[in-house]
Order: structure tokens, then C-alpha cells, then sequence
């Protein structure tokens, strides 16, 4: 459904690490299966809890982009309403990609915590 | 609002490909709205709310619409203009490279390195005009792509590529095969043992870096056990 308002996260804001985190998000989208271009956007809003949002306009540049680049394959089908609409699916370029993505982000994830949590937080972690 | 509402006009995109293209992305983000404007309804809006929602949350039709133009021609509109006054460029500057400013030049400069660097074979040597392919430590005479002879897939390469087409048929398959509309992310392929003449289909063979590398640098060479090409089949 449409978000009732702007997410916080502007194109403007930071582009390279907009690019690479959508792209990362379109790939783990596609992890289960095929989608289209609106059934991508909601599932990474759906995953998200509806956190994440970005322009949804912005996705189709990144999946022609992923198309070209091998990460994604499209064909045209049939919609659940009986339209025609383009799946995108992961190629096996596209999963190895995503499987490196979630390995670097996890380390990355960690580091980032360990940085924000702060010396209180880890001398309490430490003595609990 | 409806979905052709939020399609712009372009009257300016001349090439029966151009329109084809834009097309399909007309109707890709056309649908995309139509089908957020039908789940804002089923949410209870109006169908002027259910409109207006869906295009605040989808952003500048056109802007989308023409960065997904740009992908497809592998280019921004700058570049374009760089390459095209670049070869102007050179064509002015000396009689001699004017025979550089190619179409294939304009598309080496219009962005063509935004394709997949990817291969689907380890080795790829030519005898005349036949491909030989290394697949599984043997080689191959490749006799089809997809179901497609090689002949065709070749002459489609030349066609686009021109003087370059047969070195982008080594090293730049994938980008070929999209541009006949097949796939490009694993192949089919039809291969001959030249030796006995026994003819087998690999189906689904990876394409990716490490093939297209060592394809393009003889990195087989460098591999135990891996036998030289026969010279004549």
C-alpha cells in the first residue's frame, strides 16, 4: 500500500550508500522468488517492518541496471491480477552476490554496533 | 488519476527500438502504480486519494522513467553528448583517425562497460570462423548457443560490432546474447567432440568472471592437465 508519508531516507542524502543498500535489499527480496518491481517494494517494506522505504520510482533504474549487470533476470508473465507485469529473478551471479553481501554486512552490522554502543553500554555488557 | 495518467509523452524518440523500449518501461511503471492505486483503495481511500498516494510514494514519473532510459542506452545523456563530440572531435582533427569514429567506437564511448563481464568458458579459440570452447577440461567445437547456430549468433555480433564483432563474441558473450534477446546468465550449449564427432547439449553452464578471465588471458595455459586445442577440426 502506499506510505502515507516520505520516508526519511532521501536520494540526496547519501547516494553510494543508498545504491548499494538498495541494491542489497532487491537481492535479498528476490531470495524466496521472482517478483515484480511493486511486489519488491512491498516485501522489503514488509521485511522491514515498514522502516525502510525509499522513493519506489528509484528501485526500476537499480533492477534494469541489475539486469544489465547480471545480478537480476527479467521476463514479462502474469500478474496475481491477471496483468501482465516483468519478474525480476536472482541469477546464480545475482545469489552469489547476495550470499557475499550478507556475510560483509553482518561483519559490518557488528562493527558499527560496537562503535554506537558506547564504553558505558560495553563495560555494563562486560560486568553482566 | 488513472495509469496513463502518470505516462509521460516523449515525442522526440525517433528508432522503432527506442519506442519498444520505452514502452516496456511505460508499462512497467504503469503497472506499479495501478497496482498501488488498487491497494490504497482496498486500504479504504478514495479513488482521488488512492492516486495521489501512489504517486507521492513513487516520485517523478519521468525522472524514474529516463534514468531507466539511460541504463538501457548504458548511458547518461552527457556522456552521450561526450562521445558524439569526441568523435566529432577526431574526425575534424585528422583524416586519419576518422576512420576510428566508428559506430563501435560511439558505443565504446556511449557506455558499453556497464554490461556483465562474464563467460562461459574457460578457453575459447578460433579455427577459421568455428569457435573451439573449453568445457570441463576438454575442448569443444561449439556448433550452438540456445538452440541458435553459431553462425547466427556471429553474424549478429558483426552486424552490431562490425570489425570487432568476432572479438566481442570471445569476451563479451553475454552482452551479445542480450542483445539478441536471449539469456545471457547461464547458456545452452551444443557442443561437438572433434575428435569422434560426438555431439552433446550442456544445459544451463554458469556464466561468470573467472570463465570470461580465463578465456581472455589464456589463464588455462597455466592449468595442469589441460590439453592444447587441437589445430584443425
Amino acid at each position: 500500500m502506499p506510505k502515507a508519508s516520505s520516508t526519511s531516507t532521501e536520494p540526496s542524502d547519501s547516494p553510494e550508500l543508498l545504491r548499494g543498500t538498495l541494491d542489497m535489499m532487491i537481492l535479498a527480496a528476490l531470495d524466496d522468488r521472482p517478483r515484480h518491481g511493486y511486489g519488491i517494494t512491498r516485501r522489503i517494506e514488509q521485511r522491514s517492518g515498514g522502516v525502510l522505504g525509499v522513493e519506489e520510482g528509484s528501485l526500476y533504474p537499480a533492477l534494469h541496471r541489475m539486469v544489465k549487470r547480471g545480478l537480476l533476470s527479467a521476463e514479462w508473465g502474469t500478474s496475481e491480477n491477471n496483468r501482465r507485469a516483468k519478474f525480476y529473478r536472482l541469477t546464480p551471479t545475482g545469489r552469489k552476490r547476495l550470499k557475499n553481501d550478507r556475510a560483509a554486512w553482518v561483519i559490518m552490522a557488528e562493527a558499527i554496533g560496537g562503535v554506537m554502543a558506547g564504553d558505558a553500554a560495553r563495560r555494563k555488557g562486560a560486568t553482566a | 488519476m488513472s495509469a496513463s495518467a502518470h505516462r509521460p509523452e516523449h515525442p522526440g524518440e525517433p528508432a522503432d527500438r527506442d519506442r519498444c523500449v520505452a514502452a516496456e518501461i511505460d508499462e512497467e511503471l504503469a503497472f506499479h502504480l495501478d497496482a498501488a492505486t488498487a491497494d490504497g483503495r482496498a486500504a479504504g481511500l478514495n479513488e482521488a486519494e488512492a492516486n495521489a498516494a501512489a504517486a507521492r510514494a513513487f516520485g517523478e514519473v519521468s525522472r524514474h522513467r529516463d534514468a531507466c532510459l539511460r541504463v538501457a542506452y548504458g548511458s547518461t545523456m552527457m556522456r552521450k553528448k561526450w562521445a558524439i563530440g569526441l568523435a566529432a572531435v577526431l574526425i575534424l582533427a585528422s583524416g586519419y583517425v576518422a576512420g576510428l569514429a566508428t559506430p563501435e567506437l560511439l558505443r565504446e564511448l556511449d557506455g558499453g562497460s556497464d554490461w556483465a563481464r562474464i563467460g562461459a568458458f574457460e578457453g575459447l579459440e578460433w579455427r577459421g570462423d568455428t569457435p573451439l570452447v573449453l568445457v570441463d577440461d576438454r575442448w569443444w567445437v561449439l556448433e550452438k548457443i540456445h538452440g541458435r547456430d553459431v553462425e547466427e549468433v556471429l553474424a549478429h555480433s558483426e552486424a552490431v560490432y562490425e570489425q570487432r564483432g568476432r572479438e566481442r563474441f570471445s569476451e563479451d558473450l553475454f552482452e551479445v546474447l542480450k542483445s539478441m534477446g536471449l539469456p545471457g546468465e547461464t547458456l545452452d550449449a551444443t557442443l561437438r567432440d572433434p575428435a569422434i564427432g560426438r555431439v552433446e547439449t550442456r544445459r544451463g553452464l554458469e556464466m561468470n568472471e573467472e570463465a570470461r578471465n580465463s578465456a581472455k588471458r589464456g589463464l588455462w595455459k597455466l592449468r595442469e592437465g589441460v590439453p592444447m586445442p587441437p589445430t584443425a577440426i
